[in-house]
């Protein structure tokens, strides 16, 4: 007559999804703290809304929807309020000056994904959410769409020009990283690819 | 291939072994698309290698389990809906138990009501009330059980005592005597015995006084009639009526007022006497301080002859026209059937058909009742919809 296992339940709906709420969380915010109190106060969210839930969506829509408002929701608290219309037009004037990408193909894997979190978290937030739902998650564009509630053609738009902005931010910190680290042997690299 | 081409395969889920082949042709020779395969591997992996924190786990876990703790076991889906289902029920049934007399059709007095097929307006006087103590539910179920012979064995009883009663008055023979009767008689055919009973006062040279009737249910009707019959008619006139319905309570008393009357006619003729010598001494007069005094007297005494003559000819009515009181109750078709001795079969199939009759008539007024809230449910799913509605705005418009 009562539902006294909903715990359990909801326990094993979430499992599959626990680490991509947590990760998108932290590669959005940036720190491990931020991130766990972020992760934890979405799950809790989805399990007090988990009975309304009536499979209208995709569960991972649902919940990377609630993970969205949630770092929304922690930034606006503890960033103080940002506008995120504001930080578009901080991109918008943006260019790809330029083409040349071989110097980061030229880095051993794992420097590259330290270079990209890094990048990652000198993006303005607007940019950071299409960046991590659409590239480190791999959810396709109409639903990352649904998630951030905008048309899809404004967030391919968005996350062309993150994009962009990333590729820069990479390029600029890729020589910094060279100029501290020269142990790198470009055609190696280059020939592993 | 070109670069948009090789860029959609990347972005694709799946490839088939011709698509990876063309792909890894054309990302030897596009360093573009080169990078962007870097990138997309690097941003897929990202996170593969770095493990969950486990007080991460941990901590969601444990908040769930206090949130759990903290509330309140909550009812499932289908036995909210069960749930809601036997409320709306319960108040279907109790407000129809509640308003089904509220809503039943209700006459007092009105004449012009067709189903009840009224006495001619001229028959009636509507002022006064002759509404009196008969609980007609009480009458019924003493009644009720008594077989035909014994309701006849009661009526004749009845009119023993009533010619009796009558009888007492013919040998006393007072000068003033009032003669009261208060009976109730309960019919089948309502409309004819009211019709009789008001023929026979006209006949006689009675009136009402005043005549009220109920009907709070849809099945059962009470007239309460107050009539005034001429004394020296009232034997006939009670004859009369003696063969109507079943009577359920005769009572019949003679108050003798002819002392009083005689010490009203004395001290009226002692006023009139003083009021004779008041004016004498008001003709004699000599100083306003006289007139005043005596016209003051004149007043009181003219007051005194005033009331004594009312009571005079309120007793004289009443002696000259006897107060009859009448309840006429309408028997409804299961009260019949008590009172005879039904067998088995006529039981069953009268309680069966007393059944189905119930069902039908709370249906009907359950139906009534509804009817009659509808606008009021309207009204409150309006508000609390749009109440809804604000609260899932606001709720939707804080988490964006």
């Amino acid at each position: 007559m009562f539902r006294k296992s909903k715990a359990d339940e909801f326990e094993s709906f979430i499992a599959p999804y626990e680490r991509g709420i947590y990760f998108t969380c932290l590669r959005v915010l940036g720190h491990v703290q931020d991130a766990e109190d972020c992760a934890q106060d979405c799950i809790l969210k989805a399990y007090r809304s988990f009975d309304s839930f009536r499979g209208d969506s995709e569960p991972s829509t649902w919940l990377y929807r609630i993970a969205y408002n949630c770092c929304v929701d922690y930034i606006k608290k503890h960033r103080g309020v940002i506008s995120l219309d504001a930080l578009m037009d901080e991109g918008a004037d943006f260019e790809d000056e330029s083409d040349d990408i071989s110097p980061y193909l030229s880095l051993e894997e794992s420097e590259r994904k330290r270079l990209l979190v890094e990048a990652l978290s000198e993006l303005p937030y607007i940019f950071r959410f299409p960046i991590v739902l659409c590239d480190l998650r791999g959810i396709d564009y109409d639903k990352a769409a649904q998630i951030m509630d905008i048309p899809i053609g404004t967030l391919k738009s968005r996350l062309n020009r993150a994009r962009k902005k990333l590729k820069k931010i990479l390029l600029k910190n890729r020589e910094l990283f060279l100029s501290d680290d020269s142990l790198i042997d470009e055609g190696r690299e280059i020939n592993e690819l | 291939m070109n670069c948009n081409d090789a860029r959609t395969l990347l972005e694709a889920k799946e490839r088939t072994p011709l698509q990876e082949e063309q792909l890894n042709e054309h990302l030897k020779s596009c360093e573009d698309c080169r990078s962007y395969s870097t990138y997309r591997l690097d941003c897929l992996t990202l996170d593969d290698e770095t493990p969950l924190p486990e007080s991460f786990k941990s901590n969601w876990k444990q908040s769930i389990k206090e949130e759990e703790k903290m509330k309140k076991p909550v009812l499932s889906p289908k036995v909210k809906r069960i749930l809601s289902l036997a409320a709306v029920f319960v108040l279907v049934i109790a407000g129809t138990i509640i308003t089904r007399d509220s809503t039943a059709p209700s006459k007092t007095d009105d004449y012009n009501y067709n189903d009840y097929a009224m006495p001619p307006t001229g028959l009636v006087s509507g002022y006064g009330n002759a509404d009196y103590a008969l609980d007609e539910y009480a009458l019924y179920e003493e009644a009720a059980p008594q077989s035909a012979e014994k309701s006849a064995s009661m009526d004749a009883t009845m009119r023993s005592a009533r010619d009796l009663a009558g009888g007492q008055a013919e040998v006393k023979s007072p000068a003033k005597l009032i003669r009261t009767v208060d009976m109730s008689i309960s019919t089948r055919e309502f409309d004819e015995d009211y019709q009789k009973i008001i023929a026979s006062l006209k006949k006689l040279g009675g009136y009402v006084e005043s005549s009220t009737i109920n009907s709070k249910t849809s099945y059962r009707r009470q007239a309460d009639l107050y009539l005034r019959v001429p004394q020296e008619k009232l034997d006939k006139f009670l004859e009369d009526i003696g063969g109507l319905g079943r009577q359920l309570s005769f009572s019949e008393s003679a108050e003798d007022v002819s002392e009083k009357y005689a010490d009203t006619e004395t001290r009226l003729e002692t006023q009139q006497e003083k009021m004779k010598r008041l004016q004498q001494m008001l003709s004699k007069a000599t100083s306003i301080e006289e007139l005043i005094i005596i016209e003051t007297s004149i007043a009181d005494t003219q007051y005194q002859i005033d009331s004594l003559t009312g009571s005079l000819k309120g007793m004289d009515s009443r002696v000259n026209y006897s107060p009859v009181y009448i309840s006429l109750i309408e028997e409804r078709p299961a009260d019949i059937e008590q009172v005879k001795e039904a067998s088995l079969g006529e039981r069953i199939t009268s309680a069966f058909l007393n059944s189905i009759k119930s069902i039908k008539d709370f249906l009907s007024d359950s139906l009534v009742f509804v009817v009659s809230i509808a606008p009021i449910i309207i009204a409150l799913l309006v508000v609390i919809i749009i109440i809804h509605r604000a609260i899932k705005k606001r709720r939707n418009k804080n988490e964006k």
